[in-house]
């Protein structure tokens, strides 16, 4: 489903990402793990279009996406949630929905404001609040709801449990495993290794822009060993909730 | 009372200057809330509309509407051409888009007024607008209470648009985030050059509404332009509710500030700018 081989990319000449290589198949969702600054972000506003490439390349469904300006890679089916939520401050939620949506000729258009609006509950409360003053929770729902109605194959996931309390990040978390088991391919970047390994198929650390280790989800909830290693066995990764 | 009462008719004629600069910097300011372009030929689409009016005015509401039409697709055609040729200094920061335009601002108003004979033009509005009426124990001109409820109009239609259509919405959100507008599948360039369009037509459209106001001529593009930077850097860059209250505010030290204080009222103007950019450095600015 998505292929990354290779994939280099930086700011202003200076290299943050060395030749990535991740395979996701469809319907998996894969987390990428490391410290700040490793790269996580990069990776994915890379595979979104947002950072251009300087070598290497990014395939979905067989198609070459890098080097594409973003609204071509949204297009072709792929959604970003972004770290910090960056909802529209002032626009309402309703307004968000309809701008979202898309409906591509000769593709399949599952979802709907109304689909979204019944998985999302609570948002459909707040459907004329503004996106600045809902809460934290609410506005991760609604960055993620503006994702699924661009109707992605790919979904990017950008820390979306940051700055949430446990009970709603364990919601979101939940969210996106049913949205996964449902086919959406998910890359997930996340500061946290136990609720990574919860949710995740495959985890990857990143370390400087390389990847050192990589493991299943299924090993790494008995044995997280190989990837505590590479992330350095650094303490207060594992004590932040 | 006797003082307001003795300055009614400046006061209304500033609400009249505010509004037409409203809707002369309303594009402007979107612009640069969309773009991040700050487009120095905007007041030279404003003289588009100016000596459309002079060329096509003959002094009959056919001449008007002419003008109105002529003036404002010009405008727009105008908002395009710098659509096209800013796009590719997208990356290259404002100092090459400020002299860009600025270029286009001066050969374009050379191509204006030598193609118009160089002095300023009178412009023949129908009788009906050219004279005044008594409200209220005053004798107010006719242009200004019909540019006041025009302009109005325009203002009201142009916030409907923005709060109410998906257009407008996509607009709002290109101002707040152009990055995540591009990751919902939208080309927020694509947005920016039809906030040019769009905002060249309204300029376009002020100039000839306001053409007995600020007509064409070698310096009404300067000086449309700066009270148009003011306006929109009083009301906060890309905030058009901001702009509103600006103009009208610019508008009565234009013409109330000119009779009460005729000695500080130059000054007036740029002070309260200084001011507003000391008082934005401190608090983080709102947007649309």
């Amino acid at each position: 489903m998505l292929e990354i081989q290779g994939l280099g990319a930086g700011y202003g000449g200076g290299t943050v990402l060395h030749g990535i290589d991740l395979t996701l198949p469809e319907g998996s969702m894969h987390a990428v793990l490391g410290h700040n600054g490793a790269g996580k972000t990069t990776l994915l506003h890379t595979v979104a279009g947002l950072v251009r490439p300087s070598r290497g390349s990014v395939t979905l469904a067989g198609r070459r996406l890098d080097g594409q300006p973003p609204h071509r890679i949204a297009q072709a089916g792929v959604g970003l949630v972004p770290q910090g939520r960056r909802v529209f401050a002032r626009l309402t939620v309703a307004e968000h929905l309809a701008l979202a949506h898309r409906r591509p000729r000769g593709q399949a258009a599952p979802w709907t404001p109304q689909a979204v609006l019944r998985l999302l509950p609570r948002l459909d409360e707040r459907r004329s609040q503004l996106g600045g003053r809902l809460s934290g929770g609410e506005q991760q729902m609604l960055a993620l709801a503006r994702a699924l109605l661009g109707q992605p194959r790919l979904l990017l996931l950008d820390e979306p449990t940051e700055g949430l309390a446990p009970a709603v990040a364990d919601e979101v978390l939940a969210l996106t495993r049913r949205l996964a088991d449902d086919g959406l391919t998910v890359l997930l970047a996340a500061p946290q290794l136990r609720t990574a390994a919860a949710v995740a198929e495959r985890l990857t650390v990143l370390t400087a822009g390389r990847t050192t280790a990589t493991q299943d989800g299924a090993a790494a909830r008995t044995d997280p060993s190989p990837l505590l290693a590479a992330l350095s066995f650094t303490p207060d990764l594992e004590a932040t909730p | 009372m006797g003082l307001i009462d003795a300055n009614l008719v400046p006061a209304v004629d500033g609400v009249a200057f505010g509004l037409l600069l409203f809707v002369a910097a309303a594009g402007l300011t979107l612009a640069f809330g969309t773009g991040d372009v700050l487009n120095l030929a905007h007041g030279t689409l404003y003289t588009v509309g100016g000596y459309s009016a002079a060329a096509l005015c003959d002094g009959t509401w056919r001449g008007l509407l002419l003008a109105l039409v002529a003036g404002t697709a010009a405008a727009a055609v105008g908002g395009a051409l710098l659509a096209a040729l800013t796009a590719p200094l997208r990356r290259r920061g404002h100092l090459a888009q400020a002299l860009l335009t600025f270029g286009l601002a001066l050969i374009g108003g050379d191509l204006l007024s030598s193609a118009a004979g160089g002095g300023d033009l009178p412009v023949a509005f129908p009788a009906a607008l050219n004279g005044s009426v008594l409200l209220a124990g005053h004798r107010f001109p006719v242009h200004r209470l019909a540019l006041i409820a025009v302009a109005a109009a325009l203002a009201g239609a142009g916030q409907l648009v923005l709060t109410r259509t998906r257009a407008g919405a996509l607009v709002r959100a290109t101002v707040d985030d152009p990055q995540m507008v591009s990751c919902l599948g939208t080309d927020p360039r694509r947005v920016h050059a039809g906030v040019l369009v769009a905002g060249g037509a309204l300029a376009g459209l002020a100039g000839v509404l306001g053409a007995p106001v600020i007509g064409p001529g070698p310096g009404s593009a300067d000086t449309v332009l700066l009270l148009s930077l003011v306006v929109v850097v009083l009301g906060g860059l890309g905030s058009v509710g901001g702009a509103l209250v600006a103009a009208v505010a610019v508008g009565e030290v234009q013409t109330l500030g000119v009779v009460l204080a005729p000695g500080l009222a130059p000054y007036l103007l740029f002070a309260a700018m200084a001011g507003a950019l000391v008082l934005r450095s401190r608090t983080p600015g709102r947007r649309a």
